[in-house]
């Protein structure tokens, strides 16, 4: 028995007239009733899509039965919206309003047919309304097939605008010309280390888990703070309840598996695990003679969730979420280059985390969220005479509820909490300020060993409005207050949030808000830095256009202004009080994004983004940030066919990193080695770079398994890009270090 | 952090800083002159550095010691004046300690394959009158009571042989061990453990198979390949020792390349 409609909400165009419109959707109805992972069938970027989105949390069923049993379907749906006001001669629709038109088969002979076809039981895309400026969410499985990514959705990213390209090594996101420790990384919620593993190659939860990727690059929600930069939110999927399901993957890189199924009625489970493959080769691409022994790059991840319906109102999720990396040399002797590294350099970053989460239906219209994570970050790093190591045990925690104060009126409000307890040691040279300061590694810094436990406590409260004063326009204003034991201070940021739906096809928008960050660790920590620090606030600013084109395109322009100030930046001469907030920083720029599907398997991604990121020590003239990339261009193709087979392209063009010059050098007779004398800082760049990445895949699908075959190239045409510069012992003479050459690699899946 | 560490190490290096070719600074060493032993410089105690600068004693120099303050860009930089001279051949200065707890005192300096040019500006802006300049510096250890490393006699061997001057001669070309073996006594306990040198090693002519070793209690012993060049050339080869605590030892020694009479 297919699912009955039983609420809707009232929705209506915001014109008068006599012509009604409609958005279809696809949803599942749950066993519960109620509707979830909804998507739009033919998006095409009309401002009432997010609409009729929205409205989906507030649709009640009774549910889709089989031999009795409530269970979930994937229907379809049309959302229909009627006129403000009927100026047609004939009556005024009855009561409701706005209707939701249900267009499910009529027969139950053919949903049941729609039952047994798995791509309609499986999770699906959300795509949520937009709480910020601008929010770009990746369909995960789309962007699986994005090249370059090596079918990892968190590496999209980089195909969208006001993402920054990462370094080699590296994949801290950059977003709007903000440092990388600037921005938050999220999974369901909960800030992560980091995004990816060593290598930046991939992420730290598979692909196959996820089910979104938001990024939201500034003026983002007052659910999310102690950051002034942008946010990369992935939220996981749930477990599929449809049967037993399976994966094996395996590749040049990593091997992994998952499964996953229903544990009993209205409780599905999904495990999974990923390990690394490079230390079966490492050793064929170091020179033999460069160490003695070598523990080559180890990785592994994680993760296991569970969902349970409790009752018709209550969903539970119980996760767990790991990653591990480690690395390990040896050296006979001291480097050449490197006098003052002696025996070795080691590093090992991992996390794990459980968590545990209960969203409830408190009322049709009212929700609650609630979730709670525990977690331990464990990082070593060892090299030469720097060494440190910190076990950080965290909490978070957050308690949210979203509701309806009027009909054009809604409110979300709750807190947020972060708890740490940290035991580090260090020992080295005294750190310098995180940005700006080219003698980082100097031996000349001085000598800092600090044995460290430490509790900080940072709890914050958030309230957001939703305010529709007319059905075109969304005023959203925010407030957070965010507590930081460690300064024993407080901030509060407004935001202010603003689209306005000129015309069908056609939203005007922009974002005005505060957003405040505490110190790094070492900036206010006993013994290393100040602790009268004060967090360094961002202001963000941005106006904007988002335009649907025909062809299932749709255009993004929009300019931003980011202004710093309070930043955190080293003491003259590095002298106590070592830290102080002298520092101000100004980011401003236009990103184009462009997204077309303009064939059915085809899809088409153009960003590009233009910007300038300068940031200012103790009240000296700007300068080029560190990583500012003055143009970003970035295109990615993907073609699929019905017949399994897949081809994508990824082009990008960047420039080059700023670089400070070394115009002479001194003989440091204490270390045998020597001190560079620098010239302006960031007053030259890397030469430009330009990459392009290609990707085919051929599926083959059988009666209840499937098989993949991909392949993917990296740097195609080899480009030596410039990543950095390496130097002789003495800075008299130089030359390029390039960054990945061409790098192909193969892989299998098979999915059960 | 990876990427550093997936670099570090890699790559030729694009100068082989063992070789020397031109004028260098190699170590610097102060003691006081009323116990030479000693690498700890006290507050009122008249000491003297030197310059060990190869392959010859420089043209010009010039050297001054004063109290310094640190600086965000690694270098040291003189706040007051102790004392200052230009000359020719080895560099040496002495000077009186400063009194007053916790300054630290450095010496600054620029040896030229010339003659010095203009020291008026600071340091390191220091000038030669023709040729490289090479500034240099060394920054005391004026709160840690210690020795100076020793070398000790008969340590170094060549090809299994004491090696004293006279130098032997060797053919071109030939290949030959160096082996440095550091005493055992003189290593010195620091915060419970026995301290590690740093040990560097130069040439002035043939392949030396690199510029750095360690020396720890438990290997003691530095062993290097050395490949005599091809011509026939007097070489000179160079050995220096760092407790890494302001501590420093160095020897030289010279040989010679030549083919056998038929």
């Amino acid at each position: 028995m297919p699912p009955r409609l039983l609420h809707q909400p009232d929705l209506r165009l915001e014109e008068d007239g006599t012509a009604s419109r409609y958005v279809e959707l696809e949803i599942t109805v749950g066993p519960s009733g109620r509707a979830t992972d909804a998507s739009l069938v033919d998006p095409s970027g009309d401002a009432l899509e997010s609409r009729a989105l929205e409205a989906v949390d507030e649709l009640r069923f009774s549910p889709a039965r089989r031999d009795g049993e409530p269970i979930a379907v994937r229907i379809r749906y049309r959302v229909v919206f009627h006129p403000m006001k009927v100026v047609a001669p004939e009556p005024a629709p009855p009561t409701p309003a706005v209707e939701l038109e249900e267009v499910l088969p009529p027969v139950a002979s053919e949903l049941d047919a729609l039952l047994e076809d798995e791509s309609y039981t499986a999770t699906a895309e959300v795509e949520r309304p937009a709480r910020e400026v601008t929010r770009h969410s990746l369909d995960a499985e789309e962007l699986q097939r994005v090249p370059g990514t090596r079918g990892d959705p968190v590496r999209a990213i980089e195909v969208l605008p006001g993402v920054g390209r990462t370094g080699f090594g590296d994949g801290a996101p950059r977003l709007r010309g903000s440092a990388p420790f600037d921005s938050m990384v999220l999974i369901d919620d909960d800030p992560v280390p980091s995004l990816y593993h060593f290598g930046g190659l991939t992420s730290v939860v598979q692909p196959g888990l996820l089910q979104r990727v938001d990024l939201y690059p500034g003026n983002f929600s007052a659910r999310y703070g102690r950051r002034g930069g942008g946010v990369v939110s992935a939220t996981l999927r749930d477990p599929k309840s449809d049967g037993f399901h399976g994966m094996v993957d395996l590749n040049a890189i990593d091997a992994s598996v998952r499964a996953e199924g229903p544990l009993a009625e209205g409780v599905a489970v999904v495990v999974g695990a990923r390990r690394s493959l490079l230390d079966l080769y490492f050793g064929a691409f170091v020179p033999e003679d460069t160490y003695a022994l070598i523990a080559a790059p180890v990785y592994y991840d994680y993760q296991a969730l569970l969902r349970a319906d409790l009752g018709d109102d209550h969903v539970l999720r119980v996760s767990a979420i790991g990653s591990h990396d480690s690395l390990e040399l040896f050296f006979d002797e001291p480097p050449d280059d490197a006098p003052s590294i002696s025996g070795g350099t080691s590093a090992r970053q991992a996390f794990y985390r459980g968590r545990v989460s209960l969203d409830s239906q408190l009322s049709p219209a009212w929700k609650q969220h609630f979730s709670v994570s525990y977690g331990v970050i464990d990082q070593l790093f060892n090299i030469g005479g720097t060494a440190s190591e910190a076990l950080d045990h965290r909490i978070n925690g957050r308690l949210e509820w979203m509701g309806p104060l009027a009909s054009n009126l809604r409110v979300s409000f709750g807190g947020d909490f972060l708890g740490q307890i940290v035991h580090g040691t260090y020992s080295g040279e005294r750190p310098p300020q995180t940005e700006g300061d080219p003698t980082i590694g100097s031996p000349d810094n001085g000598k800092v060993e600090v044995d460290d436990l430490y509790a900080l406590m940072q709890p914050a409260a958030f309230v957001e409005l939703r305010y529709r004063p007319t059905p075109g326009l969304l005023l959203q204003p925010g407030l957070r207050l965010d507590y930081y034991s460690q300064l024993a201070r407080v901030s509060v940021d407004p935001r202010l949030v603003a689209r306005w739906t000129v015309v069908d096809g056609t939203v005007l928008k922009g974002g005005l808000g505060l957003y405040s960050q505490p110190p790094v660790y070492w900036e206010s920590a006993t013994g290393l830095g100040n602790e009268d620090l004060d967090v360094s606030r961002a202001l963000h600013s941005s106006l904007g256009i988002e335009q649907a084109l025909p062809g299932r395109t749709s255009v993004h322009i929009e300019g931003f202004y980011k202004h710093i100030f309070d930043r955190v930046v080293a003491t003259d001469g590095g002298v106590a009080p070592f830290f102080i907030n002298d520092g101000a920083g100004r980011i401003f720029g236009t990103e184009l994004g462009v997204r077309a599907r303009p064939l059915d398997g085809m899809s088409i991604y153009l960003a590009y983004t233009m910007s300038r990121s300068e940031r200012s020590d103790r009240g000296a003239p700007f300068r080029l940030f560190d990583e500012d990339q003055t143009h970003n261009l970035s295109t990615a193709f993907g073609y699929h066919w019905d017949n399994g087979w897949g081809v994508g392209a990824r082009f990008r063009l960047v420039s080059g990193n700023p670089q400070t010059p070394v115009v002479g050098s001194v003989f440091n007779a204490n270390v045998a080695g020597y001190t560079p004398i620098f010239g302006g800082i960031n007053s030259v760049r890397a030469s430009l770079f330009h990459q392009l990445d290609l990707n085919a895949e051929k599926k083959w699908s059988f009666e209840s398994w499937s098989l993949t075959a991909y392949a993917s190239v990296l740097n195609v045409y080899n480009h030596q890009a410039e990543e950095g510069r390496q130097y002789s012992y003495d800075y008299r003479e130089s030359q390029v270090v390039t960054g990945l050459p061409l790098f192909p690699s193969l892989g299998i899946r098979g999915e059960l | 952090m990876v990427a550093g560490l997936l670099l570090a190490g890699c790559g030729d290096p694009l100068v082989e800083r063992q070789l020397i070719v031109d004028t260098r600074v190699l170590a610097v060493k102060v003691v006081p002159t009323a116990e030479p032993e000693q690498a700890q410089a006290r507050p009122g105690e008249v000491v003297s550095a030197e310059a060990l600068v190869a392959p010859e004693a420089p043209a010009g120099w010039a050297l001054q010691a004063c109290v310094v303050e640190p600086t965000t860009s690694g270098l040291l930089r003189c706040r007051t004046s102790l004392a200052r001279e230009r000359g020719q051949g080895v560099p040496r200065l002495d000077w009186t300690m400063p009194e007053g707890e916790g300054l630290r005192v450095g010496l600054v300096g620029l040896v030229c394959d010339e003659a010095v040019d203009d020291i008026r500006a600071a340091w390191p802006n220091w000038t030669c009158r023709g040729g490289k300049a090479n500034p240099f510096s060394f920054e005391l250890n004026t709160s840690e009571s210690h020795r100076h490393p020793v070398i000790g006699d008969g340590a170094l061997r060549l090809d299994g042989e004491v090696w004293n001057d006279p130098s032997p001669c060797v053919a071109p070309g030939s290949t030959h061990s160096i082996v440095w073996t550091a005493s055992d006594a003189e290593l010195e306990v620091v915060d419970e453990e026995r301290e590690q040198w740093l040990v560097s090693h130069f040439v002035t002519a043939g392949e030396l198979e690199r510029p750095f070793s360690t020396a720890t209690v438990d290997d003691r012993v530095v062993e290097l390949q050395w490949v005599a060049p091809m011509d026939e050339r007097d070489t000179t080869f160079y050995l220096v020792v760092r407790d890494q605590r302001g501590g420093v030892a160095w020897l030289t020694r010279s040989l010679c390349s030549e083919r056998e009479e038929p």
